[in-house]
């Protein structure tokens, strides 16, 4: 696949991209109540959309509030954490007030996962047969001969060699990208509409991260499937992604087409975050690290929760947090210095 | 799944002290102040507190006998055997017209030292050998750990029979039987605790800073190891009351007349219809001092935790 | 006669693989398989590899954390691994590590002031009071609060414990520092500090650093020269700039295109490797890299390709070293 290529195929995919979203957050907020009276926002407000085809990531640094998202898109969250607002509308449907048992029909079926850590992703007693005819039994009714020939085409179409043996392979066997490759396809097995990938690369070696990238890329464009990503990692995220969303303290601080969030960030958090990446330009120079920490989510300023850390903060940013703003057709920003702007 | 609440419990921890960050500098907290730190932990801890409080009355009482005990324990009045508690004696008498109260302070001497002496003595050489096995492994540790597995083949209060009855019965004997049994459980505590810590990054950055060997053990290995050691003391000197009871139960501990609290249970028991309180106090004492020394193993357990202290 | 303060001389280390008790293999793993390179005082070397390509073996085998199977280091000519004794100790104050996990590396029963005063009472540098003034120093000069020395490493963020971790390193007044990771479990908006730290000391102190770092973009930032680790042995060698802009093996041209720039205009046509790093127990015969290499002829399968001048101080081992330019020059790295 050419650059030139992928970027018809965006164009494609940003173009089919009218309509009801296929996913639509809204308001979301994840609370987290550890001891009294104490409750960490992990989530506080985020809005979100994917359409088909499309692929959206999630930036930020840990903490944020990205992987939290995504595990409540999923409704994954474990006590003592809870969505206490807004809504979650996939393929037309409201998840937020989905029961339990349809909401676990849904995940693997039409929204699929794929995590982080392809070590422990896999059950290690197990072989891989095993866990793709279940993984294809849950959700279909087939026969063992059809599931069997369906995992064999499935981890052949994410670039695994020599399919027939894997199968009676057990995690250990297998090396890190192999793994992450069996995930993906697990992931793919029910034709999923939407892929929710959870730092999927950050585990692997860099020459092993690229691979998993392009087969990434490459599945999307085949299906026309739709991904949300998180990563901490911008050039990941980059490489990847149609759209993107910048979070902080667990809001969404700048969304917009990944070109012109990188190309032309908006909000200072996310000129900071780029400006901290070592370039060759920034050789024998001082990088601009972004001075101080996160705040306390439990103990989130009034205002914008980027005011203490920001270097052009002003008396508004610390009153109320600051409205939404459009930038740029697609591109909008959480920002003061914008407010009110065209 | 699980990382969730990991992810925010980190990020709690970590953002804290961004928080409470003053551009000043702070004060910094004296030893008094975190002595109160550590001992507001423990006043939180209610079940180990009242463990404490339980151990340190009858300690006191053990140690002040003759001032505090009523009667002279072994002073038999046949009038008021079998008496029951009430007002002359509060706790009753037993078969042969003895206080038991008198008994249970006299014989606390006895119990609490059967209980704490040989695990203490264990700690000390447990820590020893687990240290070496566990630091610098290879043929001392296999030798260590396989001669220990011999004694883990065995339950505990077998061992204990099997040696009292080879060495015979008393006191000084029943010590040392119950410090040998201790040594496999403690060591191998130590020893497990010495290599999770022998593999941490901070050993290796003391021996690029020139340290020896003894001085990585003691400066940055010991202190990860004492405070799991401590707390397991704690709860095995719970037991080994229970083992030094079952012990003189058999009639391997101190020889009569002198009072504990296993031969108060042993005595008790042929009487046990007739005048049940002759056995169920001291067998009641018994598990409680156990229990309490349970509950303070836990308390100590977060109290050396360093992310108790702030 | 070049002032290099470090030198490694045909470093190897290989592990027996356990079998237990009562096995005896003959298998080793070749974590590090013949690896030379120098330092020059004031100057950074990068380590760059993947995981299990013995990176992290050298830097403790250059401070003789790990004793080498063969091969020596030496510091200001003197060979560490003929000392012992009291010259051993002195030659230990001249070199320190800063490790990656600022978890591990920091002793959790300690207090940070103890932490950082430990290896200059090791080596009796001054009386406590001189000590503890020390120790307000130090962390002043890494960027925390002196009142931070009774504290806990656990009240402290990652960033910030690896400051701690830093200040404990430049304690002794040590000339070289291998730097391990530091900052691959930090967030960008940190990493950023920690690099900004580490230069400032090497400014102010005159540091030599070893960087070990699987991340091109810090290595880029900070290295002099680099060392392309592949299996064991160093399959790149030269300085940064030559590296970076000219690759002459194609393991490092596919580590390059896989540093993704944060800006998707320089998106760009990549070598992408198949398959994962082997298994260093059972290294490929000949070039190791010739599994994995889009490039591999009959020669690669048969010979082992020698690490050999591709240009004036700029070393590869690849048997193709001179064509590899036409292939990343092939529009394949850089418009």
């Amino acid at each position: 696949m050419s650059g030139s290529e992928a970027a018809v195929g965006r164009a494609a995919a940003s173009n089919g991209s009218s309509g009801e979203p296929l996913l639509s957050v809204r308001g979301l907020k994840t609370y987290f109540e550890v001891g009294a009276k104490r409750v960490l926002k992990a989530v506080d407000g985020v809005d979100l959309d994917v359409h088909r085809g499309e692929v959206v990531g999630i930036v930020g640094e840990s903490g944020c509030g990205k992987s939290m998202t995504c595990w409540s898109i999923l409704r994954m969250i474990d006590r003592p954490g809870r969505i206490v607002g807004g809504s979650i509308r996939f393929e037309e449907e409201e998840l937020v007030t989905k029961s339990e048992t349809e909401m676990a029909r849904l995940r693997g079926s039409r929204i699929a996962m794929v995590f982080q850590n392809p070590m422990t992703s896999l059950n290690p007693a197990f072989t891989v047969r095993r866990q793709m005819l279940d993984m294809i039994a849950t959700h279909d009714r087939v026969s063992e001969r059809e599931a069997t020939d369906r995992a064999i085409e499935l981890l052949a179409s994410v670039g695994l060699p020599d399919v027939k043996r894997l199968l009676n392979d057990y995690a250990h066997q297998l090396s890190g990208g192999m793994r992450q490759r069996v995930l993906i396809a697990m992931a793919l097995s029910c034709n999923p509409s939407l892929l929710i990938a959870d730092e999927p690369t950050t585990a692997l070696d860099v020459t092993v991260q690229s691979q998993i990238l392009e087969l990434l890329e490459q599945i999307q464009q085949q299906r026309g499937l739709s991904i949300l990503i998180v990563s901490h990692d911008i050039g990941v995220i980059a490489w990847l992604c149609h759209k993107v969303a910048v979070m902080y303290a667990g809001r969404v601080v700048e969304a917009g087409p990944v070109t012109a969030v990188t190309q032309s960030p908006a909000h200072p958090y996310t000129q900071a975050l780029l400006a901290s990446i070592p370039t060759p330009d920034t050789r024998g120079r001082p990088l601009s690290a972004i001075e101080g920490q996160p705040p306390d989510l439990s103990r989130l300023p009034k205002g914008c929760a980027f005011a203490p850390r920001c270097p052009v903060a002003t008396e508004r940013s610390w009153k109320a947090p600051p409205d939404l703003t459009v930038v740029a057709p697609g591109h909008t920003v959480r920002c003061v210095l914008y407010e009110g702007t065209p | 799944m699980h990382d969730q609440l990991a992810q925010i419990g980190i990020q709690e921890r970590e953002l804290s002290i961004s928080h409470e960050e003053p551009e000043h500098e702070e004060p910094e907290p004296s030893r008094a102040s975190r002595l109160a730190t550590r001992w507001r932990v423990l006043a939180r801890d209610r079940a180990a507190l009242a463990g404490l409080i339980l151990l340190a009355v009858i300690a006191l009482a053990a140690i002040l006998a003759p001032l505090v005990s009523p009667y002279d324990p072994n002073a038999q009045t046949s009038a008021v055997r079998f008496a029951r508690p009430g007002a002359g004696h509060l706790l009753g008498a037993d078969e042969a017209g003895r206080d038991i109260l008198s008994r249970l302070i006299w014989g606390g001497r006895v119990s609490l030292f059967t209980g704490v002496a040989p695990t203490l003595a264990a700690a000390v050489i447990s820590l020893l050998l687990g240290l070496i096995a566990g630091y610098f492994g290879g043929v001392l540790d296999q030798i260590t750990m396989r001669t220990l597995d011999i004694f883990f083949a065995f339950p505990i209060v077998l061992l204990a029979i099997l040696f009292a009855g080879v060495l015979g019965a008393g006191l000084r004997n029943e010590v040392i039987v119950i410090t040998v049994i201790l040594i496999p459980y403690m060591t191998r505590v130590v020893r497990t605790a010495t290599m999770s810590s022998r593999e941490q990054e901070y050993v290796e950055a003391a021996r690029a800073a020139g340290a020896a060997d003894w001085q990585i053990v003691l400066h940055e290995v010991l202190p990860n190891v004492v405070s799991p050691l401590l707390v397991y003391a704690a709860v095995l000197c719970g037991l080994m009351i229970l083992v030094a009871a079952g012990l003189s139960f058999f009639g391997l501990g101190p020889p009569p007349p002198s009072a504990d609290w296993g031969q108060m249970v042993n005595t008790g028991k042929s009487v046990l219809f007739e005048a049940p309180h002759v056995a169920m106090i001291p067998s009641i004492l018994i598990v409680a001092v156990a229990l309490a020394f349970n509950f303070l193993g836990d308390g100590l357990r977060d109290l050396l935790d360093p992310h108790t202290l702030r | 006669m070049s002032t290099a303060l470090i030198e490694a001389r045909d470093l190897k280390k290989h592990y027996p693989l356990s079998g237990g008790l009562f096995s005896r293999s003959a298998r080793q793993v070749r974590a590090v398989d013949g690896v030379s390179f120098s330092i020059e005082a004031g100057s950074t070397l990068a380590l760059v590899g993947e995981s299990g390509c013995g990176k992290s073996t050298t830097g403790r085998l250059l401070l003789r954390l790990i004793e080498p199977t063969s091969g020596e280091v030496l510091i200001d000519g003197h060979s560490l691994n003929e000392m012992a004794g009291r010259q051993l100790r002195r030659a230990r104050r001249q070199m320190q590590i800063v490790f990656q996990d600022p978890f591990s590396s920091l002793n959790p029963r300690h207090s940070v002031g103890e932490i950082i005063a430990w290896p200059m009472r090791l080596h009796g540098l001054g009386n406590e009071t001189a000590i503890r003034a020390r120790v307000r120093e130090l962390l002043k000069l890494v960027g925390l609060q002196p009142g931070h020395a009774d504290r806990h490493p656990h009240q402290f963020s990652g960033g910030q414990r690896q400051r701690v971790g830093i200040a404990r390193a430049i304690a002794l007044e040590s000339r070289f520092i291998v730097l391990d990771e530091p900052t691959s479990s930090l967030d960008v908006s940190v990493q950023a500090q920690i690099l900004n730290l580490l230069q400032e000391l090497k400014n102010q102190f005159g540091l030599t650093y070893l960087l070990i770092s699987h991340n091109l973009g810090v290595v880029e930032y900070m290295a002099n020269d680099i060392a392309v680790m592949y299996l064991g042995q160093i399959v790149e060698y030269g300085s940064a700039e030559t590296i970076m802009s000219g690759p002459r093996h194609p393991y490092t041209h596919a580590l390059l295109s896989a540093v993704l720039g944060p800006v998707t205009g320089e998106r760009r046509k990549r070598l992408i490797l198949h398959g994962d790093p082997p298994n260093p127990a059972s290294p490929p015969p000949a070039c190791r890299f010739h599994t994995r290499c889009p490039y591999v002829q009959d020669i690669c399968r048969e010979t082992p390709p020698p690490l050999e001048a591709a240009d004036p101080g700029h070393l590869a081992a690849c048997h193709f070293a001179d064509q590899i330019p036409q292939y990343v020059s092939r529009g394949e790295r850089n418009p």
